[in-house]
């Protein structure tokens, strides 16, 4: 600044130095710790989301197992364990559909229902049914994982133990077996509560922002339609709602005519 | 030495409800006078004023401070002072446009009533020169001078670049100099 500007700003500063009212920094600051005491919205459903998310997969990987039991135990159990290699398998999607199409290396000689899906190239007819856990880990990551590798041993005592101890031992193992699991696990499980905040953020996508479903431009898309549509009240409630959560987010002039208040 | 507004802020999200007092009695004058001198009218810029506030509040727990705390502050100003004239009809070309006139006239704020006759001629002129600035000068130059920001970071909370921030800022003051006889 030189010396013409600090002038300026002197004459500027001596204009009146408004304020606003004290009712209105009541009503603010009043505003500010009642929104404390209302945590936001990612606090409040983050840990109840989490632990839902949480059981219904254990609960999924629960049913899954036992209505895989019948085919794991009744099966030899020598080539079983032999046969689940650690080899990455791309899709847990077209693993299951690989599961149900391919016969299963087992005893079982029922005709199993033709698909209408090919069966996928990447696996031989002599791959094990994929563990559930990985099944469901994958399909909600939605991406290629590797396919955990239990134990051996745990295969041949589970067919002698009784079911429900296989399921409790199996989603133990689901916590445990391997570094890409828990990193899997753990965003599917994180990905919930992390939506209302992740969205607005504009950072680098993260892996969760990709199970998001929405974004600014997205809502704003919503909006649009919502005018369309001649829904006006409801576009206004949703243009304020997205001035809420995207405070910062600069609204292209295009975009703008499409939401704009009618 | 004071705590950083980025700090108080980071420390409101954690729930200190003093933090939050603290940064509000910082900023509260700069973006209110910056409201005011922007749109004129007290209840107006009561209600933008309030709804900035809320809007902090609301969006605290995504707060990062990757610039300064002001920066976030008069960019979210920005952008509901922005659907504020676009609501009333006004473009926002018109906020890109040098020469663009006021659409009214400058209702003025209230003078200190210790002033001079002189000085409130002076302050007078400068008043009405601000009120008369285009949108884009008005806005880099109170923002400047209310919310301490550079040529940078007006481009930063307007979407411009640096360079149309430190023209619209050079024209601002140049018309104010020029309106209060100070060339």
């Amino acid at each position: 600044m030189n010396e013409h500007d600090d002038k300026l700003s002197a004459r500027y500063r001596e204009l009146a130095r408004e304020e606003p009212p004290v009712a209105l920094d009541a009503a603010i600051l009043a505003a500010s710790r009642r929104a404390l005491g209302r945590p936001s919205f990612a606090r409040r459903w983050g840990a109840p989301v989490s632990i839902a998310a949480v059981l219904m997969l254990a609960v999924g990987v629960t049913l899954h197992m036992q209505r895989e039991e019948p085919g794991v135990e009744t099966s030899e159990p020598g080539p079983a364990p032999a046969a689940r290699s650690p080899a990455p398998i791309p899709d847990a999607r077209k693993r299951e559909a690989t599961r149900k199409a391919a016969p299963a290396p087992s005893a079982h000689p029922a005709p199993m229902p033709s698909l209408p899906t090919p069966q996928p190239p990447m696996h031989s007819p002599a791959s094990p049914p994929p563990t559930a856990e990985s099944a469901a880990a994958g399909a909600l990551e939605g991406k290629p994982m590797e396919a955990p590798v239990p134990a051996p041993a745990r295969a041949a005592p589970a067919a002698a133990a009784p079911a429900a101890t296989q399921s409790a031992e199996r989603v133990q193992g689901f916590a445990a077996p391997k570094q890409a699991n828990q990193e899997s696990n753990r965003g599917a499980v994180r990905a919930p509560a992390a939506s209302a905040d992740a969205l607005s953020q504009q950072k680098p996508v993260r892996e969760e922002r990709k199970l998001l479903p929405a974004d600014p431009a997205a809502e704003l898309e919503r909006i649009a339609r919502l005018r369309d549509d001649h829904r006006d009240e409801e576009a206004d409630r949703a243009l304020e709602e997205f001035r809420h959560r995207y405070p910062a987010y600069r609204i292209p002039n295009a975009v703008w005519e499409r939401v704009r208040p009618r | 030495m004071s705590v950083p507004d980025e700090q108080l802020m980071l420390a409101y999200a954690g729930g200190d409800a003093a933090a939050f007092e603290t940064l509000y009695g910082r900023h509260k004058g700069g973006l209110f006078r910056f409201i005011l001198r922007s749109v004129k009218a007290r209840g107006e810029a009561e209600e933008l004023f309030q709804e900035i506030w809320i809007r902090v509040v609301e969006a605290r727990s995504r707060y990062q401070p990757q610039a300064k705390f002001a920066t976030w502050l008069y960019t979210i100003a920005h952008h509901r002072l922005v659907d504020h004239w676009r609501a009333r009809g006004l473009a926002v070309v018109s906020l890109d446009d040098e020469d663009c006139p006021l659409p009214e006239p400058a209702a003025g704020p209230s003078w200190d009533p210790q002033a001079t006759a002189e000085a409130r001629e002076t302050l007078g002129r400068l008043s009405d020169a601000i009120a008369a600035l285009p949108l884009a000068q008005r806005e880099a130059f109170l923002l400047h001078q209310e919310g301490g920001l550079t040529a940078a970071e007006i481009a930063a909370a307007t979407g411009s670049n640096e360079e149309a921030a430190k023209s619209r800022l050079r024209y601002a003051m140049n018309k104010l100099r020029e309106a209060i006889g100070d060339e």
